[in-house]
């Protein structure tokens, strides 16, 4: 069908300042998102599609992430480059500048922004550019606020993009650019190797001569570049891996149910619905079969003092009494005291909360400390081996690394 | 002359009423503010505590303008816990200002002919070293015809505080108040008029003469606007005999007013005919023009050991339970709080060193001597002294030494536990249904029918086998809760043996607080439920107030003073719930004044709450 051999160029790019204090401690692609680097969601996502050549185009301490790429070269069994600017080139220089691996043979590549979370459909969007022939295609996705964003307009009916429209102040649609794209080689040719920005400036030339087309991502999206963003696209990413698992799980005894009817003696299956544990019944006219979300992660966890979505790394420990939940994630090594309370919130690696402890909505760094009866609330992030001392209450304030916080913040501030 | 040589005295308590203290609302909307409860008992029973330590005090009259059942269930209380003393309560039916109730029932004051009185106002907190302020009294003049018609207990507060009160100059040789200005609008002195007095019973013929001066002028007001209005048949008094009679006391009373001075009284009844001009307050009309009398005298108290507080705004009761509970850790230590039961409580033979002989619950015995906590040395005054002293009980040596005496007794009963009565374990059951018991975990995690199935089918899903197994860790339970002294526990009062309690707590009566539950610096009052996981700090809760699980109940902190701070756009420095407030689970509420029967839904901060 087509060709199986494909090539990607994901834009690490800068700093990852808005990411901060995380981004202190680890490049962007490296801090977890649900217990792996964001970039592993992107890598593993693009070599299930056929991806074999992946380029990292970043400007920013490509030594400490040399290492991770090198796990996953031989995890994922992909060569990946490193694209070293030495000057910002914008978002379509590190293009030109992936030349040699992106012109090596003829067949497409996809270019994505580092930090989007979604459902990587890469396979979905190959066989769509291949479909229509066009130059390329983007990634559209429907937002409920699209004024924030540039909207992209397509040509009446057909996926051809028509104009993109910054930050319209009328309504001229609510797609917008996912950050996810497909190219032939011959984009390059657009291409100068200077500043350059993609979507400014190489995106309306291409839609001008109608060989853009858009391609609408179905399921979750989020730009997951700042505390609130990722905190967000935590818990739609969670509500993705529960539909995920019902969908199995519906899916499975559909299958049961069947097989056992051509038995001599049938034995009389479950409901769906009923035997589900965590979906409010429905009727059965009413349950319509459930879009089958292909996302990577592992199933979440269902223990009696879980609520919701929740995600618990094996390593962790729980005390007892606690209650979690729901939009939570647990990293490997967190150790959580008794009567424990987390809601929408993301708890990193190594981590230690305390006994009788209230984190909600908030991020806690590797290695950090929530206190006794300490409270977070109102998107407090904790950046690495941050300590607060107990019964101190921090109220949206960022922490940096390597910090104490011994008495309480109250409003939204950053702690130096 | 008492039978054992002490001289007859008396006390008066001016308990005010449910028209004034205003600022101590929320909490004197439920309960009349002299009766709130601080350090786990009335407001006024420290007073009446610290009086009945004095050698020949016979009787402490309680004027106020409450109801006349008000008082009712307290004075009958204090006649058990203190025999030796009558009780009444007087009520002025007309606000009659500090001093006028006291003039109003100066028969009954002075009714048995005590040497002395003391008159100590409801509304303040202090260790009252009374005994000290006696003796400083008695020691102005060699004879009691002679002494000083007033001595009042003073005290140095903050220089930008001192105008919020009454303001003296004193000789510093001889202690003799020169000058006395009530709230003085520029800085005058930085002692004040702490609101406790020792009067001499003449001080009712200065009084007489205040209260014929204000009759006199006002009525020369009436005349003179009189002069400019309708002519009127009222017959007007001779001006040439209403020269003043310079505050000579022993001078008769003489005026124009005639009835007021002979009619009789029954303070059961309503009284006749009170008028704007038998308002006296007593700071104002009384002790300013003592002042430079030679006749008033001040006693500074120590402020080392001993403490001072008005009790204004409600907040300031978090300041003044503080302030007993540590006066108390170092003077009286068997007062506090101690793990393992219900000591010597509501056991009719043993002795509660706090109320007397009638070892009525009362509180919890501190545990024997923690890091935690400072414990003076126990005092080598002879146990049986304090323990006979019906009613009494020695701040300074009683104490400790009952301390050592009640070990024993400690021992015999550290078997039993915080005990649980069948209402309690019913709501504990109840309440904390919703919370998942310590339960073996299972190691599968996923209760996703079908997904272990699925594995051959969905690489997806399963490709990361890892699943969550948390599991609850095995860790001993701790068997009593954890006090950080200084504590007091009403014996009825259910901790969790998770908890953490102190330092500066008052848990009152059938307050239930639940599992890992951290309360300090806090008055938590009769009744009042606290869910599991929930951390009170600097507040106060009210009577059977309900706290949700994970909620913060914060404020800033109280200091002593600063607490009364302006009484207009002031800032809230503790959270205080009236009575029956419930706080849903999680919720933050944090420098929160709430007024009763609120039920909050949400987290609130800086607010009041009506």
């Amino acid at each position: 069908m087509y060709p199986s051999k494909f090539k990607a160029l994901i834009l690490v790019g800068g700093f990852g300042t808005r990411l901060r204090p995380l981004t202190l401690t680890k490049p962007k692609p490296l801090v977890e998102f649900a217990n792996r680097p964001i970039v592993e969601h992107q890598i593993e996502a693009l070599v299930k599609a056929g991806v074999t050549d992946i380029v990292l185009a970043v400007n920013y301490r490509p030594e400490v992430m040399a290492k991770a790429m090198h796990d996953y070269e031989s995890r994922y069994n992909v060569k990946i480059h490193f694209s070293v600017e030495t000057e910002p080139l914008g978002t379509a220089g590190p293009i030109a500048l992936a030349r040699d691996v992106l012109l090596a043979d003829a067949t497409p590549f996809f270019v994505l922004n580092s930090d989007v979370i979604c459902e990587f459909p890469f396979s979905d969007l190959a066989a769509f550019h291949t479909a229509h022939g066009g130059e390329g295609t983007i990634m559209v996705t429907k937002v409920d606020d699209p004024t924030k964003y540039g909207v992209v307009v397509t040509k009446g009916g057909s996926s051809v993009i028509d104009r993109f429209v910054e930050k319209p102040q009328i309504f001229v649609g609510d797609r917008i650019n996912a950050g996810i794209y497909i190219f032939n080689p011959s984009v390059i040719d657009r291409i100068q190797p200077r500043p350059t920005s993609i979507e400014r400036e190489i995106f309306p030339a291409m839609a001008s001569e109608s060989q853009l087309h858009c391609m609408d991502l179905e399921g979750i999206w989020m730009d997951v570049g700042q505390p609130k963003d990722y905190l967000l696209g935590t818990s739609l990413y969670l509500q993705a891996l529960a539909d995920r698992d019902y969908a199995l799980a519906q899916a499975a005894v559909t299958s049961s149910a069947a097989s056992s009817a051509t038995s001599p003696t049938p034995v009389p299956s479950p409901s769906p619905v009923a035997s589900s544990p965590y979906r409010h019944s429905r009727t059965a006219s009413q349950a319509k079969p459930p879009r089958l979300v292909k996302i990577a992660g592992p199933p979440l966890c269902r223990l009696p003092f879980v609520k919701g979505n929740v995600l618990i790394d094996p390593s962790a420990s729980i005390g007892e009494g606690c209650k979690i939940g729901p939009d939570v994630i647990i990293g490997p090594g967190v150790v959580i005291g008794d009567g424990v309370r987390i809601v929408s919130s993301v708890i990193m690696e190594a981590a230690t909360i305390k006994d009788h402890a209230f984190v909600k909505r908030s991020i806690v760094g590797w290695h950090s400390t929530v206190g006794q009866w300490a409270r977070l609330d109102g998107t407090a992030v904790l950046g690495d081996d941050v300590h607060v001392v107990e019964e101190v209450y921090v109220n949206g304030a960022i922490i940096l690394p390597h910090k104490e916080v011994k008495a309480c913040v109250l409003s939204p501030q950053i702690i130096m | 002359m008492s039978a054992n040589g002490a001289a007859l005295s008396k006390a008066v308590l001016l308990v005010g009423g449910p028209s004034v203290g205003t600022r101590f609302r929320p909490l004197s909307l439920s309960v009349p503010k002299p009766l709130f409860p601080i350090a786990g008992v009335p407001m006024i029973y420290h007073q009446v505590a610290a009086l009945a330590r004095i050698d020949g005090l016979r009787e402490i009259l309680l004027i106020g303008f409450y109801e006349n059942g008000v008082f009712d269930r307290f004075l009958s209380e204090v006649s058990m816990d203190f025999p030796g003393i009558a009780f009444k309560y007087l009520r002025e039916y007309v606000s009659l200002g500090t001093g006028g109730g006291l003039y109003h029932f100066r028969d009954e004051v002075l009714r048995g002919n005590p040497e002395y009185f003391f008159v100590l106002h409801a509304d303040i907190a202090s260790s009252f070293p009374l005994s000290n302020m006696l003796a400083f009294h008695k020691s102005v003049s060699s004879s009691p015809e002679t002494a000083p018609l007033c001595t009042i207990m003073g005290t140095r507060v903050p220089k930008d505080t001192a105008s919020r009160y009454g303001c003296l100059v004193s000789d510093p040789a001889t202690q003799e108040i020169l000058h006395y200005v009530e709230k003085p609008e520029t800085f005058l002195s930085d002692l004040i008029n702490t609101g406790v007095y020792i009067f001499h019973p003449n001080v009712f013929q200065f009084m007489a003469q205040a209260v014929a001066d204000r009759h006199l002028q006002m009525e020369r007001e009436q005349f003179e606007n009189n002069m400019y209005a309708l002519p009127t048949t009222r017959s007007v008094p001779d001006m040439g005999t209403l020269a003043h009679n310079n505050y000579g006391f022993a001078q008769p009373f003489q005026s124009s007013y005639t009835p007021y001075h002979d009619y009789t009284y029954n303070y059961q009844s309503p009284t006749p005919l009170h008028t704007e001009a038998d308002v006296v307050r007593l700071e104002v009309d009384v002790l300013r023009g003592l002042a430079g009398a030679k006749s008033m005298f001040v006693y500074e108290i120590d402020s080392k050991e001993d403490f001072w507080l008005p009790l204004k705004a409600a907040q300031s009761s978090l300041a003044a339970n503080t302030m007993y509970l540590q006066y108390w850790s170092k003077t009286a230590p068997s007062r506090l709080a101690r793990i393992g039961g219900f000591g010597i409580l509501g056991n009719g033979d043993q002795v509660d060193p706090f109320r007397g002989e009638r070892g009525r619950s009362g509180v919890y015995y501190h545990p024997p001597p923690q890091k935690e906590q400072q414990v003076v040395p126990p005092a080598q005054t002879p146990v049986t002294k304090a323990l006979h002293a019906p009613g009494r009980f020695d701040f300074s040596t009683g104490g400790s030494a009952l301390e050592s005496s009640v070990t024993d007794v400690r021992a015999e009963n550290a078997a039993s536990r915080f005990r649980v009565d069948a209402a309690t374990a019913a709501l504990l059951k109840e309440n904390d249904e919703d919370v998942p018991p310590p339960i073996a975990l299972e190691r599968s995690g996923s209760l996703v029918p079908g997904l272990k199935p699925s594995k051959a089918t969905d690489p997806a899903a399963l490709e990361s086998t890892a699943n969550a197994s948390a599991q609850t860790r095995p860790r001993p339970q701790p068997t009593h809760p954890t006090l950080v002294q200084p504590v007091i526990i009403h014996p009825t009062a259910y901790i969790h043996p998770t908890a953490k309690v102190g330092p500066n707590v008052t848990v009152g009566p059938r307050a239930v607080i639940h599992r890992g539950v951290r309360v300090h610096d806090a008055i938590v009052l009769e009744a009042s439920e606290i869910r599991h996981d929930t951390i009170v700090l600097h507040s106060i809760i009210g009577r059977e107030c309900k706290i949700g699980c994970w909620c913060r109940i914060e404020g800033d902190g109280v200091q002593a003073h600063t607490s009364e701070a302006g009484a207009g756009g002031h800032k809230i420095s503790a959270t205080v719930l009236g009575k029956e407030v419930k706080v849903a689970e999680e919720c933050v509420v944090r420098n929160c004044v709430v007024l009763p029967n609120k039920e909050l839904g949400r987290s609130y901060q800086n607010e009041i709450l009506m």
